[in-house]
């Protein structure tokens, strides 16, 4: 092991020392409505300025009978047919979410048990955006250190219960979905390096989501802090294990607008297929958002064994981090969960 | 370190913007940004390269009376 893996710079505890850490299963799940950019004409927000602005053209949308927690037990089992790991072996379920119905009981209690995985501890995470990112960085710690075996890890959103601030502006932004990892101890190393996560809770006040669901959220603003940030946490989590953004293969970033990840994109020296840009038909799904990427690129075949992977994200806060991870997981096509009509790839 | 001379700055802020449009023939000192199809992010995006690259400082207040790319290399220079 080389000397940088042993003394990341920056500050970051070691990683690894105990054993190693990393992702087996890979799974999502997407509500079957399909809401398109013309349901905002009402808005004055017409179609073409939505995609030149965000880059999205659609986004799913919850049905009265979905939410924070069907969705996420859904990506949370297709992670587990996945990894092959029945329920009744997860030690611990975390979802990470800024839109659950209840703050108690907590989403991870009821995913846990909706699963299966009736022993297994739950806790709730709310990182904003950067949420998931954080649930991976607990899982991680949870399993180097020797105290769980196998964390699942879900984000799931339901932003669509969000109420816009004036001028609605965000609200063609949020989409709803889950996705989820499950992470497990590897024997040789951690192929999960440390995750590099930073917050500024008295940096601008870029967006806001009240207790009373209210979203709110200066797009420019966002623009501004997320862009140098996110650049920033890639190329640190790149550095933390051992390594430059050069000998990556695939920069997945939190899907906040098509804008940003194409200007980080070129900051870092990412384009084409080592770029995941999939917001265009899925919106902005905070903490949903990393896992559904994985999912879609491991579909489209650019995330497979040994695939090199950044992960960063940036959310309102300020919290933003990011993380490079040596993929372990299958390349086949998951069990996840897509319940649109038009896009059925759903496990028998 | 080096400092920031008007060709220093066209430089910089020439090459951000070519990287963001699609037809670079088009970018020039006189060219206004509505001619290049470029929108306040896009200017976002250009204020930190600046930034990173110069070291200088642009706020978002002082793009918004600008129409051309020349108006952005001035107002580098001029904080320089």
């Amino acid at each position: 092991m080389s000397s940088e893996i042993d003394e990341p710079p920056g500050g970051v505890a070691r990683f690894g020392r105990l054993r190693g850490a990393a992702v087996r299963g890979l799974g999502s799940a997407l509500p079957e409505t399909t809401v398109d950019n013309a349901a905002f004409a009402h808005l004055g927000l017409d179609d073409a300025w939505l995609r030149s602005r965000t880059g999205i053209a659609s986004r799913r949308r919850c049905d009265a009978q979905d939410g924070v927690v069907a969705l996420g037990t859904l990506a949370g089992a297709a992670a587990l047919t996945d990894a092959g790991v029945s329920a009744s072996e997860v030690d611990v379920v975390v979802v990470a979410s800024i839109s659950t119905r209840t703050a108690v009981p907590p989403a991870s209690a009821l995913v846990a048990h909706a699963l299966g995985a009736g022993d297994a501890t739950a806790c709730d995470l709310v990182g904003s955006c950067c949420g998931f990112l954080s649930g991976v960085a607990f899982a991680t710690g949870m399993v180097e250190s020797g105290r769980a075996d196998n964390v699942l890890v879900v984000g799931a959103e339901q932003l669509s219960r969000m109420h816009h601030a004036a001028p609605e502006q965000t609200a063609p932004l949020p989409g709803d979905g889950a996705g989820a990892v499950l992470v497990v101890a590897d024997t040789e190393r951690s192929r999960i390096g440390p995750v590099v996560l930073r917050s500024d809770g008295g940096g601008p006040q870029v967006m806001r989501v009240t207790s009373d669901r209210e979203l709110s959220m200066d797009g420019a603003a966002t623009f501004a802090e997320a862009v140098p940030r996110r650049s920033d946490a890639a190329r640190a989590a790149a550095a933390a294990a051992g390594t430059v953004l050069d000998d990556v293969d695939l920069l997945v970033l939190h899907q906040a607008s098509g804008r940003i990840t194409q200007a980080v994109g070129r900051r870092l020296g990412f384009a084409g297929d080592r770029l995941v840009d999939c917001i265009e038909t899925l919106g902005n799904t905070s903490s949903a958002s990393i896992p559904i990427a994985l999912d879609l690129a491991r579909a489209d075949g650019r995330l497979r064994p040994g695939t090199r992977v950044v992960l960063a994200a940036f959310g309102g806060g300020l919290v933003w981090g990011g993380v490079h991870v040596e993929w372990t997981g299958t390349d086949r096509p998951g069990a996840s969960q897509d319940r649109s009509p038009r896009h059925r790839r759903t496990a028998a | 370190m080096t400092p920031v001379t008007t060709e220093r700055a066209e430089g910089v802020v020439f090459q951000a913007l070519i990287d963001l449009v699609e037809d670079e023939s088009l970018v020039r000192s006189e060219t206004t940004f509505e001619e290049l199809k470029i929108d306040s992010l896009d200017l976002v995006e250009v204020q930190q390269i600046v930034e990173e690259e110069l070291g200088i400082r642009l706020l978002r207040e002082d793009l918004k009376e600008l129409r051309t790319v020349g108006d952005v290399v001035t107002l580098v220079v001029g904080r320089a």
